[in-house]
């Protein structure tokens, strides 16, 4: 028997319907973005070495930066600060994989890690945990020290460190759920409430970007222009940027 | 194949692959990385005696399927707060594109997954019908079955939206009219 004729050889319509489906591809550069961001899942996970190491010069550690604003999380590097943080982004739902396949031994519980030592600490969260307050917590945090800078009590600055993020992502994703609501200045306020608690916040970048959404959605299209110009000034690669200048072209 | 080449060359294809099953495009690059967690673990599994991406495809499926469950059970609607209206010049050409695209997802929507994946590979990936079968390890008259219900099920769904069309261009004429 044969195949019967394709759809977009039988009608026009059909055709642009089909080809709208065919066009949808990835935006630039997300196949480096997603790749840093795997990076650190896999590790995490307990891959034998960042794979992604590899190319992580030619897009540089801002991917890790980027914040993920559709799916509702969070992934921020402090760029200035001494600890520099990425999210081990765990799946909504429990893992599927195909029938046929092996059941993995590796566990998928995310699980949080903070290096305290001399190079810059990294901190693997799940910052959707913070962002529902009846979730279990399921973040486990563990610390190594190094001798010599360690500080006193190095377990507790590092919980104090993820608990802080924790909180100011928890803010962050408040006012971007206002923002999503319709109510620019509520996200405002809360946005200010951020600035107040975490003035050198690690996601303060993030929290620039919503502000300035915040604003120009507000009507303050005057400050939003002018914040968005240094914005881009001082991130001229960030993902916010190019999001933003949406808003401004 | 290493697991780098095989994410180099085939993230794109993953990423595109998972909007066609029916990810919506916030969450697209959040499954496509559920897809490469599954061939970090499973890559020296696979034997070579298919297409990578055949491969590839069926790990799409399972991770789409599961996806559009779990979204359906959380009763999610797209997000478009953070995704302004476009002001660039093509803006009304994009905005015609985006509502084509929304229509044709729309559509898709009516299908069962398994309606679904033999479409994608019939209609936009132009796999035959022996192919197909072999890809997704199901009898060819299975493939042809689930196809003709998958064209119908996209038909009805276009004679729909061309019907609610029409009638939403005749109550704005009637408007006008007044």
């Amino acid at each position: 028997m044969q195949d019967p004729t394709r759809l977009k050889d039988e009608g026009t319509l059909e055709r642009q319907l089909l080809s709208r489906l065919e066009e949808a591809a990835p935006p630039p550069g997300e196949r480096e973005r997603v790749g840093v961001i795997l990076d650190a899942r896999l590790h995490a996970l307990g891959a034998k070495r960042p794979w992604f190491s590899r190319t992580a010069g030619v897009v540089g550690l801002a991917c890790v930066g980027a914040l993920f604003l559709g799916s509702g999380f969070w992934l921020s590097s402090s760029g200035a600060g001494a600890v520099r943080t990425t999210s081990a982004i765990t799946p909504v739902t429990p893992m599927v994989e195909p029938a046929s396949a092996p059941v993995p031994a590796a566990s998928a519980a995310p699980v949080a890690t903070v290096a305290v030592d001399p190079e810059p600490a990294t901190i693997a969260t799940d910052p959707r945990q913070s962002a529902r307050p009846n979730a279990p917590p399921s973040a486990r945090t563990t610390s190594s020290v190094a001798a010599s800078a360690a500080p006193p009590t190095p377990s507790v600055a590092a919980e104090e460190v993820g608990s802080d993020l924790r909180d100011e992502s928890a803010l962050l994703a408040r006012a971007r759920g206002e923002l999503r609501a319709g109510a620019p200045a509520t996200a405002l306020d809360t946005l200010a409430d951020a600035n107040k608690k975490f003035p050198n916040g690690a996601l303060s970048q993030e929290r620039e970007a919503l502000t300035i959404e915040a604003l120009s959605r507000s009507g303050h299209t005057i400050d939003a222009r002018e914040r968005f110009d240094a914005f881009a000034r001082a991130n001229p690669e960030s993902p916010h940027t190019a999001r933003l200048r949406r808003l401004f072209p | 194949m290493t697991f780098d080449e095989a994410y180099r060359t085939h993230f794109d294809y993953v990423w595109r692959t998972l909007r066609r099953l029916g990810v919506r495009e916030a969450d697209a690059s959040d499954a496509a990385q559920d897809v490469f967690i599954v061939v970090h673990r499973k890559l020296e599994t696979f034997e070579g005696n298919a297409l990578l991406t055949t491969w590839l495809f069926r790990i799409c499926m399972y991770v789409a399927s599961e996806r559009r469950r779990s979204a359906s059970a959380r009763h999610e609607v797209a997000d478009e707060a953070l995704d302004p209206p476009s002001t660039a010049p093509n803006a009304e050409e994009d905005a015609q594109r985006k509502q084509e695209l929304a229509l044709a997802e729309g559509m898709m929507d009516s299908l069962t997954d398994e309606q679904r994946a033999v479409f994608v590979l019939f209609e936009i990936e132009e796999m035959n019908g022996d192919e197909i079968a072999e890809a997704l390890e199901i009898p060819v008259g299975t493939v042809r079955s689930r196809l003709r219900m998958a064209r119908e099920a996209f038909q009805a769904a276009m004679t729909r939206a061309k019907a609610r069309s029409e009638f939403a261009g005749a109550a704005r004429s009637a408007v006008k009219e007044r």
